[in-house]
């Protein structure tokens, strides 16, 4: 090429990049940028009502299908419980059902490995192990009122040597003892706050340790936002500044176990105040006066040295409970973590009563229209689908490992629950668990306790299940749960109902039907008159359609329409109960500090420590994310001389943890808290290795009124430990203290 | 070739402003020959060697190339490689292999790409001011600047392909005719800059090469003499170049065309850089101070990079009698304007920031005087202390002290883009989001690898083209010289 | 039959408010959001590098010291700015603001620059470090209408736009407009506490117009003059008493 031809194709790349450059505009510009409207219809896909059993609430949740595959869950927006809304937990539930390490097949323990085995043969041998144990069998589930324990009754009972236990979400025996005691109904006293103007939580966690998170959080919000002109006011007691406490007006950083003897001051006002102003409750004037002399000894003066909160202040949160705001007091595992948690919840559920029977307006506050209203109903369903609340206590649990100890069961059949893990170590689960020659596990994950069995039978996914359950509280209105199939199972699993079932009859055993989706319709068939809000006309398969349409059956209801106050059992009797005992802690002079274990709402009790959206979503009040940690209060961090991410330990008589010390203002000087749900050891990749698990801390000590764990008597020394690790926290250090930058 | 040069001798000679009195003490010494070599290593122009020796000494570089050259190549080349294979890593694998988070989505790759873009300024732009204000001594180190603009903007151009997400998608950003009728978006300060560099790469490319062309010349001469490979392309890119009258009348006259014109795109150039981050709403970076201010940090950033490049070159091809002291001790002194105006802005900057106190920007100096205080020291301070040290005439002519400071000075400019990008993308508004970031293994192999590249391509260049600006030096001889006045010899020059 | 004419300019205008006083920073949006918009976890090595893939997270500020210490809450999504930063800097296009006053991110355009991410005050753009990693079973609960995002590509919230596609086509389909309610992201539909209502601002019968035209209502950095759409509720008093 010579020099004038370059130029030449110079000059043309120039002018055609020029003219190309003022070309004439285009008639349509951008054409696609812009989604087409009528273009691709997203995929709607199908939706099933059902019920969310990742914890006990009973929250009705729908199920989007698309393709036959699981894809979101949301509140059922007709169910009472759930109102349309969904917690943490059931939104993340769809994630176990995919899990790359679900179980696919049922697997025998052959001396610590595991193979694969057809259906056949494990229920073969299920049947053959249930012959030779005649009786001498125990089953353990996870606490759920379910068609699965109401079949387990029915088939095992307690003949022959056989034994049901669970291992359910501790305290929650003393919420249901304390508020039975008053009530004559065994199911946690849950309040409905949707019409409270003031509310003090009692070291309730609404999210983490919660009855039902979504049930709670739902008259939460209601109580301070949902009502015209109205801002309901909260106050919260406990040792630590929860979630909860964050969401509440004002945080008291009641001492641990006191919060009962905080109830009772209160109460002593509000008598005190109603005696003065000659209100004219209908429990008489000689009940009233029986009370002040039973809760002369518990003045706010006289009870600040225990609680520490000022007796001006008490007086002001007493006032509301008198005056014509409705006012309310919720308990929760702050209440019943420790050995008074029966006798505070009662004194907690005493002023609730007091305060509505003061003869102002009623507030409608613990409403409930029972199904005790029918007690044939409430029999048929209570036996049918659940477990009395007296199996339930932890109490039995210990019983059952004392006679597994003892070699008293050929069998035992544990059903989504992993004591190994998360019982006290001190309870020695797991070495007891060896005594028993066959274990069988209905799982969906291999975890700690599986791993101890013979026998591993998959479950299905309650996505993939039938069942039928009663909410482990009693909201405003009777209700039963239904769990249908929302997606075909895509793993070889079986439904543990339906195992046992066919285990038993091919065993010999008397059982109550073929598989659980006719139990469940044979029981409801048979109590079909009294569901009346059901059709009846209808043929059996319309009610039964409806019923499963609507995830359920519970009264036509709106909050306060119907509900009435339930009469409470013996209020004029209570004042004999009017003492709460001092709590009692496990551990000397040597342990100075008291442990506070609590349960996050994403790791629960160890459940969602497999799910990467547990571990990925930040913990509301660390952020941490991926991690453990130990909780200190900032002035106690420095007098161990710890900053953020220095490793500490912390040692009970019973064992020690180590874990990165994290520095929180809302904890109690004297209180470390540790969050439990990590620590596993075989409950998969995400699970493994994050953290310790803070149940090698605790000792075995009772609340004897109810048999309760008390989870939080225990005290521990820390002591700074070797190294430090990065803190994955999710709000910078720095900039969490910055939040006037937005000026709220 | 070069016959040209002596027919300008004869032309209309005019008294240059070397005619006062008081010089002639100095011109004397200036005609003793013993004083000769001592004022060789200080004066402006070599009038004692004659053309042919002059060209080969300063072809000299380009025609013989030591083993230790070689060495020194594949070494850079090793460094090039490593960082080649660490990008190609990062776009196969993805982003995450550095260590940028959100917020901090810019990191050490934008502060690199910055600290190159403002290395190039100083080239053609001193280039073209000192061609414009005819200063007699900047002849030997036109090139030399010139091309370490070409070359820092080659090596700054490949950042923003580092730097994107999508390298396979990054077609996108240019305004390709397609069957979308999708343009991009010239709203964005990207899209101004991206055109401001293209034009910018074009024009000092060009400036570049239509300076390279007499020399070019001369080096194909000596190529074709010797039968030297280097004779094809030269003889393809001197573009048949004669030295014909017309030939030098068109070539100065484009040469002051496009020295008018890069001196106007140039500081547009870096303006618009400084727009990438000033014309965002985020805090710290939205100030009008940036474009000016970064049109300065980049012409300081750029003298201190031709001093420590010239004061090599001196040192590596012994051409201590063309790169002069002189021109050291010039270039110094325009460093020292520079390095104060710099300051003064550097100053206003925080001065504004300090007095409203105003959370989330003082927060920015509070977080970077926390988290990067030794960072601030040495850039800060680094200034002040060359300034301070560059006052003296020994500093300013001593070689090894200079280099240092313009070192020093360049390490203090790199920091200062890094502190720009970093400390501020890091302390948001979004307390919540507040991060810390340190580069990545694949970041420092990337930016010490664009290093070693733009030592490559200038080691590469140096063995192809003529280094020393042979043509204009040639000029300078030519145009001035001694003639008498009288009883006295005096330097005249010949005004162009 | 498509009697409304639902294209038209201004007929719906998307707004999210946020009740402060309300929320109790459960997380259950953050879970929701994941769910429905496929968005990957990046797991532990991701996070120590301080990354994270939450297009909506609740900031939380701690204020004071022990014993009067006070935790707040902040719901932080993307504000769907009327006049947004992010949109003028994109040198492709690739974000751009709809006639509905969405904030849209058109995800095979972005050659990801991450110039938008800089401009954003909320800090709510989130960028694919890596290609998502959906392995195995995992596949299977990934939502349909939601594409996924390899790597180089910016994102963050829609405001769930496939549900608000999916109420818009059946409300056509019925030839009515959008009733108030009809269309909830994900983060509103699952809000245990109700602090979350998202609704169309121009119906000024919407809860949402309601909430954002009460008094409690402001916007986040407000004084940048981004015009969010979504608003965000104040708190209470400062005292019980």
């Amino acid at each position: 090429m010579d020099r004038r031809s370059f130029l030449k194709f110079g000059a043309l790349a120039a002018s055609s990049g020029v003219m190309g450059a003022c070309g004439q505009a285009t008639q349509k510009v951008i054409p696609f940028v812009i989604p087409p409207e009528d273009g691709a219809n997203p995929v709607d896909g199908y939706h099933y009502a059902t019920t969310c059993r990742e914890c006990e609430a009973g929250c009705g949740v729908v199920v989007r299908t698309v393709n036959g595959r699981a894809k979101k869950i949301e509140g059922n927006s007709v169910h009472p419980i759930s109102n349309g809304r969904a917690c943490v937990k059931a939104q993340a539930a769809v994630q176990r059902v995919y899990h790359s390490e679900r179980l696919t097949d049922p697997m025998v323990n052959k001396n610590g490995k595991f193979e694969k085995i057809s259906w056949n043969d494990a229920i073969g041998m299920l049947v053959e192990k249930l012959k030779i144990a005649n009786g001498k069998t125990f089953f353990l589930n996870n606490g759920a009122n379910d068609a699965l324990a109401g079949v387990v009754d029915s088939i095992f009972g307690e003949k022959g040597g056989n034994f049901i236990a669970s291992n359910h979400d501790f305290g929650h025996e003393s919420l249901i003892a304390g508020g039975s005691s008053l009530f004559d109904f065994p199911k946690i006293q849950l309040a409905d706050m949707s019409n409270a103007d003031f509310t003090i939580l009692l070291g309730a966690d609404m999210n983490e340790s919660g009855v039902s998170p979504v049930y709670q959080a739902y008259t939460f919000g209601q109580s301070r936002r949902g009502r015209p002109s109205k801002r309901g006011r909260f106050v919260y007691c406990g040792s630590r500044l929860s979630p909860t406490a964050a969401s509440a007006d004002k945080w008291l950083p009641v001492p641990p176990g006191q919060l009962g003897l905080l109830a009772l001051s209160i109460a002593q006002v509000v008598v005190d105040t109603v005696i003065q102003r000659e209100l004219a409750p209908s429990v008489g004037r000689d009940t009233l006066m029986g009370w002040r002399q039973a809760l002369n000894s518990f003045t706010p003066e006289k009870t600040y040295k225990k609680i520490e909160v000022k007796a001006d202040y008490i007086r002001r949160m007493a006032a509301p409970f008198v005056d014509e705001a409705p006012a309310l007091m919720v308990a929760g595992d702050g209440v019943v973590g420790f050995t008074n948690g029966t006798s505070s919840t009662e004194a907690i559920e005493f002023v609730n009563m007091l305060s509505a029977e003061i003869g102002r307006e009623k507030t409608k506050l613990s409403q409930a229209k029972t199904l005790q209203s029918n007690p044939t109903l409430k029999a048929a369903l209570q036996a049918n689908f659940g477990l009395a609340p007296e199996k339930q206590s932890f109490r039995r649990l210990k019983i059952l490992t004392d006679g597994m100890v003892g070699n008293e069961y050929k069998v035992g059949i544990i059903s989504h629950t992993n004591p190994v893990f998360d019982t006290p170590k001190s309870l020695k689960f797991k070495e007891a668990l060896a005594n028993v020659p066959f274990k069988v596990s209905f799982s969906c994950f291999m975890d700690e306790t599986t791993v101890e069995c013979n026998l591993v039978l998959p479950d299905n996914h309650w996505l993939e299940s039938w069942s039928a359950q009663l909410p482990n509280f009693r909201p405003g209105v009777p209700i039963l749960n239904l769990v249908q199939p929302t997606v075909v199972p895509f793993l070889n699993t079986k439904q543990a109902g339906d195992v046992l079932l066919e285990a038993a009859a091919k065993a010999g055993i008397a059982v109550p039907a073929k598989n659980l989706e006719s139990f469940i319709g044979t029981v409801i068939e048979k109590n079909r008159a009294y569901l009346k809000d059901v059709p009846t006309a209808l043929d059996t398969k319309e009610s039964w359609n409806h019923m499963l349409q609507s995830g359920g059956w519970w009264p036509n209801y709106n909050i306060g329409g119907q509900a009435e106050t339930p009469k409470p059992a013996s209020l004029s009797a209570v004042s004999k109960n009017l003492i709460i005992e001092d709590p009692s802690f496990d551990g000397d002079d040597s342990y100075q500090f008291y442990l506070h274990p609590y349960k996050t709402a994403h790791m629960g009790r160890g459940n969602g420590a497999n799910q990467a959206w547990m571990h990925e979503a930040p913990d509301p009040v660390t952020t941490l994310m991926w991690q453990f940690w130990i909780e200190v209060n900032p002035v106690m961090a420095s007098t161990i001389g710890v900053v953020e991410g220095d490793i500490v330990k912390v040692a009970s008589p019973y064992g020690s943890i180590t874990g990165p010390v994290f520095p929180f203002a809302g904890l109690r000087p004297d209180v470390i808290a540790v969050p439990v749900g990590y620590g596993h050891t075989k409950y998969g990749e995400l699970a493994n290795n994050v953290g310790s698990n803070a149940m090698n801390l605790l000792g075995i000590t009772i609340d004897k009124t109810s048999g309760a764990l008390a989870f939080r008597s225990q005290k521990v020394s820390i002591t700074k430990d070797k190294g430090s690790v990065m803190m994955m926290r999710n709000a910078h250090p720095r900039g969490e203290y910055k939040g006037e930058i937005f000026q709220l | 070739m070069s016959s040209n040069n002596v027919k300008r001798s004869s032309d209309a000679v005019t008294a240059g402003g070397h005619g006062d009195i008081s010089l002639l003490p100095e011109l004397e010494a200036f005609r003793d020959p013993k004083s000769k070599a001592a004022r060789a290593s200080y004066d402006d122009a070599d009038i004692y060697r004659d053309e042919k020796s002059f060209n080969e000494h300063t072809l000299a570089p380009m025609f013989t190339t030591s083993r230790a050259y070689f060495v020194f190549v594949i070494a850079l080349g090793i460094v090039i490689a490593n960082g080649f294979a660490w990008f190609v890593a990062q776009t196969f694998l993805g982003m995450g292999q550095t260590n940028m988070h959100e917020p901090l989505f810019w990191g050490a790759y934008i502060a690199t790409f910055v600290f190159w873009v403002g290395m190039s300024h100083s080239g053609t732009i001193v280039s073209s001011i000192l061609r414009l204000s005819q200063a007699n001594w900047r002849r030997p180190i036109l090139r030399a600047a010139e091309a370490m603009t070409a070359f820092s903007l080659l090596v700054a151009g490949m950042f923003p392909l580092v730097h994107v997400g999508r390298l396979w998608r990054v077609y996108y950003m240019f305004p390709l005719p397609n069957q979308r009728e999708l343009w991009p978006n010239f709203k964005s300060p990207l899209m101004w800059d991206m055109m401001a560099i293209g034009i910018y790469l074009t024009g000092s490319m060009t400036f570049l090469f239509i300076g390279l062309l007499p020399d070019l010349a001369v080096a194909r001469d000596k190529a074709i003499r010797e039968n030297n490979w280097r004779r094809h392309y030269l003889s393809f890119l001197s573009l048949g170049w004669r030295g014909s009258h017309r030939e030098w009348s068109v070539y100065n006259k484009a040469s002051m065309f496009l020295a008018v014109a890069i001196l106007c795109i140039a500081p547009s150039v870096h303006t618009i850089v400084s727009w990438d981050f000033a014309m965002t709403m985020t805090p710290g970076w939205h100030t009008t101070i940036f474009g000016p201010y970064f049109v300065v940090g980049a012409i300081y950033s750029g003298i201190a990079a031709v001093i420590t490049l010239m004061i090599s070159l001196r040192w590596i091809f012994k051409l201590d009698d063309v790169i002069r002291t002189l021109h050291i001790d010039c270039l110094a002194k325009l460093l020292i304007v520079i390095a104060i105006i710099w300051t003064y802005f550097y100053f206003c900057e925080f001065n504004v920031v300090w007095y409203s106190q105003k959370p989330e920007e003082w927060g920015i100096w509070e977080w970077q005087a926390e988290r990067f205080g030794s960072f601030l020291w040495i850039m800060v301070g680094g200034s002040v202390l060359s300034i301070f040290l560059m006052s003296w005439r020994k500093i300013r002519t001593n070689m090894v002290a200079m280099f240092f400071i313009t070192l020093l000075v360049n390490v203090g400019m790199f920091i200062e883009r890094y502190l720009i990008v970093v400390p501020i993308l890091s302390h948001r508004d979004s307390a919540y989001m507040w991060t810390d970031y340190v580069p990545s293994v694949t970041e420092l192999s990337i930016i010490v690898g664009s290093f070693a590249y733009f030592v490559l391509l200038y080691a590469l260049f140096l063995k192809l083209f003529p280094i020393v600006t042979m043509a204009d030096v040639k000029e300078g001889v030519i145009v001035s010289g001694d003639v008498k006045l009288g009883r006295h010899a005096v330097r005249m020059q010949v005004k162009e | 039959m498509k009697s409304f004419n639902y294209k038209k300019h201004n007929d719906y205008k998307w707004a999210m408010t946020v009740d402060l006083d309300r929320c109790d920073g459960c997380g259950a949006c953050v879970v929701a959001c994941q769910a429905e918009n496929n968005i990957p976890s990046l797991g532990v090595e991701q996070t120590q590098e301080g990354r994270n893939m939450l297009w909506l997270r609740i900031e939380r500020y701690i204020e004071g010291s022990y014993p009067d210490v006070k935790v707040r809450f902040l719901p932080m999504m993307c504000q769907h700015c009327d006049t947004a930063p992010c949109e003028s800097v994109c040198p492709v296009y690739a974000t751009y603001q709809n006639n509905e006053g969405l904030n849209v991110q058109v995800y095979n355009r972005c050659v990801g620059t991450r110039f938008c991410g800089n401009n954003c005050p909320y800090s709510v753009r989130y960028f694919n470090w890596y290609d998502p990693d959906f392995e195995g079973k995992e596949k299977n609960q990934l939502n349909p209408d939601v594409s996924l995002r390899e790597k180089g590509i910016m994102e963050k919230c829609t405001f769930c736009m496939q549900r608000i596609r999916r109420g818009k086509d059946n409300a056509a389909d019925e030839g009515r407009e959008v009733h108030d309610g009809d269309i909830k992201p994900a983060c509103v539909q699952t809000c245990p506490t109700g602090a979350l209502e998202f609704g169309n601002i121009n119906d000024h019968h919407s809860r949402v117009s309601k909430l954002a035209h009460s008094g409690r209502a402001i916007s986040l950095f407000e004084e940048k003059g981004t015009h969010p759409s979504v608003k965000y509720l104040k708190g209470g008093t400062a005292d019980v008493f």
